[in-house]
């Protein structure tokens, strides 16, 4: 296949996220070049009025051209254009998909990766719900309503995956672009969407345990307008897949 | 098929014959001697799913892996 010296693109939407730009970048790096993978950082900022691009220049002047692009926007626009936007310039064969905002260790993708060549897989997407995955900072309300929902969405959607809303995922290149163009969904019924659309194109996809740490240095929600979201996007889906 | 289609197939297929007890529309001796049985049967099968999905989310919940040496490996870094 000579996926052995494939090339990898991690696309890092951005918003106000000034501290941890570097940290990730930082990790990536060190990850990256301890696995001897070729690889590439686009950060696409959306006009963070905190000063993230200038971070991610300054990041961009540490590590060069090659490994930092920049692909900023100039406002908020959603994640799936982010990834459209993203995948235009993206020059490595696989992409890889995470937060920014150190909910999501680089550490994982090294495994990612390896499962990946290993089953030839086309998606291969972090789970919080199997093996040895789980999350840090969740109390018992946000946990309840985080398995219950997955656990209806298991029973009405069949997914194929265990962690349908999870954002820490590496997909083949054409198969991503394919899926984005595909799906309307915002937020995290995007990913919802993503990998219900792609078990039913019948996509391979195989799951990494990963551990997701909720926010260390910002701050969480999850109110009353993400649960009807959420429940919108899951009878869409429903109706519709 | 769409999901919607599979679970509205799946509830023909049991309130099908259901209906047919009820409405009287289909007899025989042995639905007239198990009647009562028969009428709750898919009561009775939602109630067990109710549980059943019950225990599994209170075990999963349980279950969670709390991962504090994640956040705290995150914090050195």
């Amino acid at each position: 296949m000579g996926e052995d010296d494939a090339m990898y693109t991690v696309l890092l939407p951005t918003y106000n996220e000034r501290e941890n730009l570097p940290i990730i970048v930082w990790l990536l790096v060190k990850y990256f070049t301890d696995a001897k993978v070729e690889f590439e950082i686009i950060v696409i900022d959306d006009g963070s009025p905190d000063g993230t691009l200038e971070a991610a220049e300054q990041l961009q002047r540490i590590y060069g051209e090659e490994r930092i692009v920049l692909r900023p926007r100039a406002k908020k626009l959603g994640l799936g254009t982010a990834y459209i936007h993203g995948l235009k310039h993206a020059r490595g064969q696989f992409i890889i998909i995470m937060d920014a905002d150190l909910s999501h260790h680089p550490k994982f993708i090294p495994r990612m990766i390896a499962l990946q060549q290993r089953d030839n897989l086309d998606i291969v997407t972090g789970t919080r719900y199997s093996g040895d995955g789980g999350v840090s900072g969740w109390d018992l309300r946000r946990k309840l309503i985080s398995r219950g929902a997955n656990y209806l969405t298991q029973v009405l959607l069949q997914p194929g995956a265990s962690d349908v809303t999870g954002s820490f995922r590496l997909y083949r290149r054409d198969v991503l672009r394919r899926l984005v163009d595909s799906c309307v969904s915002k937020g995290y019924v995007f990913q919802m969407e993503m990998i219900v659309r792609a078990t039913r194109l019948g996509y391979r996809i195989g799951e990494v345990p990963i551990s997701f740490v909720d926010r260390v240095y910002g701050e969480s929600k999850l109110g009353g307008s993400e649960i009807v979201n959420f429940t919108k996007g899951l009878l869409y889906l429903f109706a519709t897949t | 098929m769409t999901m919607l289609m599979r679970w509205l197939f799946l509830a023909a297929v049991i309130l099908g014959p259901w209906m047919a007890v009820l409405t009287n529309r289909y007899q025989s001796p042995w639905v007239d001697q198990n009647r009562h049985t028969l009428l709750l049967y898919p009561f009775a099968l939602i109630a067990a799913f109710g549980v059943y999905s019950v225990c599994v989310i209170a075990w999963r919940v349980y279950s969670f892996n709390d991962c504090q040496e994640a956040a705290d490996e995150l914090q050195k870094a």
